[in-house]
């Protein structure tokens, strides 16, 4: 027998809609890969778009490179994100506010522009790296970007600050009691570094590990822009020629995202695996837990300048590139004859178009609810996941990471013939987007949740109930408080990226529910290039905005102590 | 509640879901049949009462922003209070949404810029309705469709590009042949969806014919990138030499409007493709849909064509540019494509593509 209080309406409540959001169109998904025929239209069931699948000779070489490709990005924007995240957090090197402002702006830059940008410093005649390289290092030969080596470096740096951001959460929450006390008892920094922080931190590197990786594999712009030229197929690509003509062949699509699923349900296997003994790794109980911080004595600023130094080769210069792109009227090197012919034509073009600012206001509409939406849900289902021991607990977990392996396309596909079929009139309607970006971003909210979640132990929560709070009460006052930096960095992650969601985006807006991803696409797809950096410029500055406000914001709440 | 109350709320609900299919059922020539009976200044003046009172107009198409915006504006400063609701997407999106759409019973679009390919495959799907606008009268029997499903609004010349500061005028390539030199080996570009001219290929020389050429094309290593406007803008930039099938409209709008140091030669014969504009089945504004096609279509609407950059399709007409004004006129000859044809061929030149040029097959 069920008792209805506040608590379990909303767990039944929390289960119904995560239900709801994210097996209806995996239903219609699997449906579709089964049918003869396009949605709306009567067709047999068939198994022929798997077999058309599997009988090219295309897809081993395919899943091969795919598999190449996410290990690649997956360790360049893991270790990458480890040694920023532990440079920042648990040593004394200064200038650590402009580390972090580095790294805030590939956040921000959807990686169609920053894939550009690498395109473009690396151009053959007009690519600034490639004068340089050849000019003063005696390089014969340009550098191609080409290959797989040029498609790991981009999306694998486009990558660090997520990592980054993710392990920063989990270091700000580790006790140093543990670490303490190995150095206590002569263990070498290196020696700590292995034998307790990582271990520490192992729920949250993998499940980090895993988002990267899964990222990877899904990722379309860098592997066609970067991959299709150079003859590297993945597994996305393939995706995209196997619906490169038109009509879209929806059963293939979806056959294709089956697959998807697949690689990302063992993928969360794994991850359950890994993290099953996370009890272990609690690290938040009612103690005080200020990390220490390690101190590099002489090291402090060739370090600190070291890391700023690639920090801003690898996060800023292909930004720089973008800006000086959008005030140039075509593609050129740095010149005199470059700086002479400088124009603000691009953004008055661009700023004819009243589109734009119904964009810039939809996008922020959508970006704002859509984060606080799933920061709220998943912090519940964070809870219900780590805390309860509710039988289906495991299936919520899946439930609520399963988008990450739906392909925006696909996903696209999926949620518009659901409200075209059901008699919920959100179609061509803003909220139809918020649902999809909903569903999109919970497991980046799930992750950023559930890993603060696993660090905080359960007696603050029986010390609250113990003094006669209710349920709701301790939510509220104990664990949200507890959870904000977890919580604080998933909302910045998903506003920002809800601003440069696309591929879903694009199938679902209709006039005036334009987003700005969606116009910047638009003029990628029309080639007009400097308008699209011009856009890219002003979004940048926006979301940068936006970034710091949230932080400023979070300060209050005591976020930001160890930054100061 | 009885059980008649409930059937006949039942029944209600099915009638209003059945409601948009039922006030659709009307194709576009049967709602504008009385229109076609009055004469000339009456059916002027019917249209443009009918269309204002309909007010908007659903245009899917894969028109540039700010081409577009400039026609829409056009437009409805002409005839307030008529507004147009413009979707773009890329060719292949715009067929996606109207099947998608249209399939469940759904008609918002009423006008159709879906590109030669795509509103051939949208005919193919019966979508797409008969409008003979009386501006047609201007155009050329190969511009307009004789059913009066599409009409050709511009013409696409496929063009031989080079730049200026790399290429010396002795050495500018003047024939696809010539693409097959040493000289432009790895300085040449092509796209990744190459497939118009690869179905001009098709046309003027054969499958087997076709086939060689592509081998020995690939075989010179060209950069292979995706879309005709970027790589106009790669060709500015000086990342390659030259290449094969870029866009006249798009090179000369580089050459005259941003200085960039690029120029073309038309190749004998110039595959040149129609834009086509087309009516949906059963638009939901039929009037103003008629009257939009009819603005594009008239030498006003024309004009707007050329001043975008466009090549206007109807006849006395010049474009914004001599470099593509007048092509016929100067003995150019040009090896026009009708939607139906690239639509025949497409599969075909679509196979070829992936086959040479994306997976560069047989010349590794």
């Amino acid at each position: 027998m069920i008792r209805w209080d506040a608590k379990n309406i909303i767990l039944w409540l929390v289960v119904l809609v995560l239900a709801y959001l994210t097996l209806v169109p995996l239903v219609m998904l699997i449906y579709g890969s089964l049918k003869s025929s396009p949605p709306g239209v009567s067709g047999a069931f068939t198994l022929e778009h798997y077999a058309a699948l599997f009988k090219g000779r295309e897809m081993a070489t395919a899943l091969k490179n795919s598999l190449v490709f996410s290990l690649g990005t997956s360790l360049v924007a893991f270790f990458g994100g480890l040694y920023l995240a532990w440079i920042t957090e648990r040593t004394n090197v200064p200038l650590k506010a402009a580390i972090y402002a580095t790294l805030l702006v590939p956040l921000i830059v959807p990686g169609l522009l920053t894939t550009i940008g690498w395109m473009l410093l690396f151009g053959r005649r007009s690519g600034m790296l490639n004068l340089v390289a050849m000019r003063y290092f005696g390089l014969e030969q340009p550098i191609d970007i080409y290959n797989m080596a040029g498609m790991i470096w981009i999306l694998g740096t486009d990558q660090i600050p997520l990592t980054f951001l993710l392990l920063t959460a989990a270091f700000r929450s580790m006790d140093p009691s543990l670490e303490e006390a190995a150095m206590v008892s002569g263990a070498t920094m290196a020696q700590t570094a292995r034998s307790i922080t990582l271990r520490i931190l192992l729920p949250a590197i993998l499940s980090v590990w895993i988002i990267n990786f899964i990222r990877a594999v899904e990722n379309f712009e860098v592997p066609a822009l970067v991959g299709i030229p150079g003859q590297i197929l993945v597994f996305s690509t393939e995706v995209y020629l196997a619906t490169r003509q038109v009509p879209t062949d929806f059963g293939l699509a979806s056959t294709f995202a089956v697959v998807y699923l697949v690689i990302a349900a063992v993928g969360i296997y794994i991850y359950l695996k890994a993290t099953k003994a996370a009890e272990r790794f609690t690290t938040i109980s009612g103690k005080g837990y200020r990390p220490t911080t390690i101190h590099l004595g002489g090291l402090r600023y060739p370090v600190a300048l070291l890391t700023l130094l690639l920090s801003f080769a690898i996060f800023i210069l292909p930004v720089l590139q973008i800006v000086w792109s959008s005030f140039l009227p075509y593609f050129m090197p740095p010149s005199v004859a470059a700086l002479e012919s400088l124009t603000l034509d691009s953004y008055r073009e661009l700023f004819r178009f009243p589109l734009i600012q119904r964009a810039f206001w939809n996008s922020f509409l959508l970006g704002l609810s859509s984060s606080t939406l799933v920061m709220v849900f998943t912090a519940v289902i964070a809870w219900i996941v780590v805390r309860t021991h509710w039988r289906g607990k495991g299936v919520l977990d899946f439930l609520a990471f399963s988008p990450i392996a739906v392909p925006g396309l696909v996903l696209g596909i999926a949620i518009l013939w659901v409200y075209l079929t059901l008699p919920i009139p959100i179609y061509g309607t803003l909220w139809i987007l918020l649902v999809a970006y909903v569903i999109k971003y919970l497991p980046y909210g799930m992750r950023a949740c559930s890993s603060s979640m696993h660090q905080i132990q359960k007696e603050l929560e029986e010390a609250s109930a113990a003094c006669g709070a209710s349920w709701g009460r301790t939510f509220v006052r104990v664990v949200l408080p507890l959870l904000l930096p977890g919580f604080v960095a998933g909302w910045i992650y998903v506003i920002t990226h809800s601003f440069r969601e696309l591929s879903t985006s694009i199938l679902l807006y209709r006039n005036g529910t334009e987003v700005l991803s969606v116009v910047i696409f638009e003029l990628w797809d029309g080639g007009q290039y400097p308008e699209l950096c011009a856009l890219g410029v002003t979004l940048v500055v926006i979301l940068s905005t936006i970034s710091l406000l949230a932080r400023r914001i979070g300060a209050q709440f005591g976020l930001e102590r160890a930054m100061a | 509640m009885t059980r008649m109350k409930a059937r006949r709320m039942v029944g209600g609900w099915f009638l209003f879901l059945l409601l948009p299919a039922m006030l659709a059922a009307k194709t576009v020539e049967e709602s504008l049949a009385e229109l076609e009976r009055l004469p000339a200044p009456q059916r002027q003046r019917l249209l443009v009462e009918r269309a204002r009172s309909e007010g908007r107009i659903g245009w899917y198409g894969n028109y540039n922003l700010d081409q577009a915006t400039t026609l829409k504006d056009a437009f409805e400063k002409k005839y307030p209070p008529i507004q147009i609701d413009y979707w773009r997407g890329s060719g292949n999106k715009v067929v996606d949404r109207i099947l998608n759409e249209t399939r469940a019973g759904r008609w918002d679009v009423d006008v159709i810029f879906a590109g030669d390919v795509g509103t051939y495959i949208l005919m193919q799907a019966g979508v797409v309705g008969r409008y003979r606008s009386p501006e047609r009268m201007g155009y050329s029997a190969r511009s307009v469709d004789k059913e009066g499903y599409w009409s050709g609004l511009t013409f696409g010349p496929s063009i031989l590009a080079y730049n200026t500061k790399l290429v010396k005028e002795a050495e500018v390539p003047k024939s696809y042949e010539d693409f097959l030199h040493p000289r432009w080996r790895g300085e040449m570009a092509i796209d990744m969806e190459a497939d118009r001219v690869v179905s001009a290929w098709l046309i003027l020389w054969g499958e087997q014919k076709t086939v060689e050429y592509l081998k020995a094309l690939m075989a010179n290593k060209p950069i292979v990138r995706k879309g005709h406007t970027l790589l106009t803008q790669l060709l500015c930039g000086g990342e390659f030499k030259v290449a094969p099938e870029l866009y006249a409209y798009q090179v000369t709008r580089m050459k005259r409007e941003k200085g960039c140091p690029i120029d073309f030669r038309y190749p004998d014969p110039t595959p040149a493709s129609i834009t086509p504009v087309a009516v949906a089945k059963n638009p939901p504004h039929p009037f103003a849909a008629a009257l939009f096609v009819d603005f594009l279509l008239s030498a006003e609407g024309q004009n707007i064509f050329a001043a975008v950059g466009r090549i206007p399709a109807r006849r006395g007409i010049k474009a914004q540019y001599p470099d593509i004004s007048n092509i016929e006129e100067r003995g150019i000859k040009l090896l026009l494509m009708t939607p139906e044809e690239e639509g025949k061929w497409q599969e075909k030149s679509f196979k070829l593509v992936e086959e040479y040029i994306v997976r560069k097959r047989a010349t590794e």
